[in-house]
């Protein structure tokens, strides 16, 4: 696959709270159901213990990093071991646009948690098709 | 309250093994021992942050890993921890053969049963790790 | 590295192809050492087939023909069983396997061997593949496993 067909997203782990969750099931989402021809996922844990696939990965191909909160861990470490991320997203900060309150539960989101991990999903999906398309433009300059 | 213990999970998100790690762990710090042991953010704890770091070498760490690559494990000890004991989703699975948990995103039934399963064997380690310290 | 492999790189994944010894179509690699032959499963094979948490070997001293199901190993996604790339009598297998499976995963042409072979009668190569025709064999398997997998 050429850097013009596929992105890379790569969510934090976040453990700490529930919008690391919400991060991931987002990421998830957008992996299995709503761009799954053009998107991989660039597991964050493997990454930084040095995963040598994932590292080439994200020098070579544009990345989105999504992080649950601000200290934006997922942004910094593509950043520092491979190359400039493409875009990212702050979950934290798209809620608090969109009016949603953090979900409660870090294991397993609730109903109104789901909601915003979809509406997430569909951001990311989004950046995804611009990404894709300013490469598409880049090639045929 | 003791807050001596940190289980720290790999997380992983491209194999049902890594949320099996996360879930497991948010069962023991969120439900079976409840205000004991705590659990961090991996990634913040690789990227540096100094409250992390201070806590993963204050506390006796558990690692949680999905599967034989130890991502939780490799991790922390990169960041100059030390696990006091460790789990492998993977070594689960050669124990309850015929679990095969398949979903990743949400995880299915074998997925829950496996996370239960390793819920309770953290726990008791944490214990153990807990009757450690008050012993010396 | 670089030398001692061929090296495909596809998304995230790296594939690498061991140069210097034989390959059959079945993803398994054969490497002759004095009259025996070191037998194991690819890169690829590994790869796609997932973690792997149980390894069932054949014991020492069995008779196998070409194409006999000699290994089976049992990852989270399904059974694959192995065939033996010709026929002779299994001399000696990899007992580590047995509790350290994930070595085929982290090391499959090294430490993740499966058995050894003595080959009986007369030993066909013919229908094994050099590593570079392996090689070319296997990135069409990688296109298509991206395909099924993307949905494309």
């Amino acid at each position: 696959m050429s850097p013009g067909t596929i992105v890379g997203v790569v969510s934090c782990s976040g453990e700490c709270c529930a919008l690391g969750t919400v991060s991931r099931v987002a990421t998830r989402l957008v992996l299995e159901d709503l761009r799954r021809s053009n998107t991989t996922t660039i597991c964050l844990p493997l990454f930084l213990a040095g995963g040598e696939g994932e590292r080439m990965f994200a020098k070579a191909y544009p990345t989105i990093s999504v992080d649950g909160c601000g200290k934006e861990c997922a942004k910094r470490a593509i950043e520092k071991y491979s190359n400039r991320t493409a875009s990212s997203i702050v979950v934290e900060d798209l809620l608090e646009n969109w009016g949603l309150a953090e979900p409660t539960s870090r294991r397993e989101l609730d109903e109104d948690g789901l909601e915003a991990a979809k509406r997430v999903a569909e951001e990311i999906a989004a950046t995804i098709d611009s990404i894709l398309l300013r490469g598409r433009r880049v090639e045929r300059a | 309250m003791n807050k001596q213990i940190l289980i720290i999970p790999c997380s992983g998100i491209g194999k049902a093994f890594g949320t099996i790690s996360r879930d497991a762990t948010f069962r023991v710090v969120e439900d079976l021992r409840r205000g004991e042991p705590d659990t961090i953010c991996l990634s913040l704890l690789v990227m540096g942050d100094e409250e992390a770091k201070g806590k993963v070498q204050s506390c006796k760490c558990i690692a949680v890993d999905g599967c034989p690559l130890e991502c939780a494990r490799k991790n922390i000890e990169l960041s100059g921890g030390a696990p006091a004991a460790s789990f492998r989703v993977v070594d689960l699975l050669r124990e309850y053969r015929d679990l095969r948990p398949q979903r990743v995103t949400f995880l299915d039934e074998d997925g829950r049963k496996l996370s239960a399963i390793l819920a309770e064997k953290i726990a008791s380690k944490v214990d153990e790790l807990g009757k450690e310290g008050l012993a010396q | 590295m670089a030398d001692e492999y061929f090296q495909a790189v596809a998304d995230k994944f790296i594939f690498k192809v061991k140069k210097g010894i034989l390959y059959t179509e079945n993803d398994t690699w054969v490497q002759a050492e004095d009259e025996q032959f070191r037998f194991g499963v690819t890169d690829f094979l590994q790869m796609r087939g997932g973690d792997i948490i149980f390894v069932e070997l054949p014991e020492p001293d069995v008779e196998v023909g070409k194409h006999d199901d000699v290994v089976r190993l049992e990852t989270i996604k399904a059974v694959l069983t192995i065939s033996s790339p010709m026929r002779g009598v299994v001399t000696d297998v990899n007992r580590r396997l047995n509790d350290e499976p994930e070595l085929i995963n982290s090391d499959p042409f090294g430490e993740g061997w499966l058995i050894f072979l003595k080959p009986q009668g007369r030993t066909d190569m013919r229908s094994l593949l050099t590593a570079g025709t392996y090689f070319e064999a296997m990135k069409g398997k990688i296109d298509e496993e991206l395909r099924k997998i993307k949905g494309l």
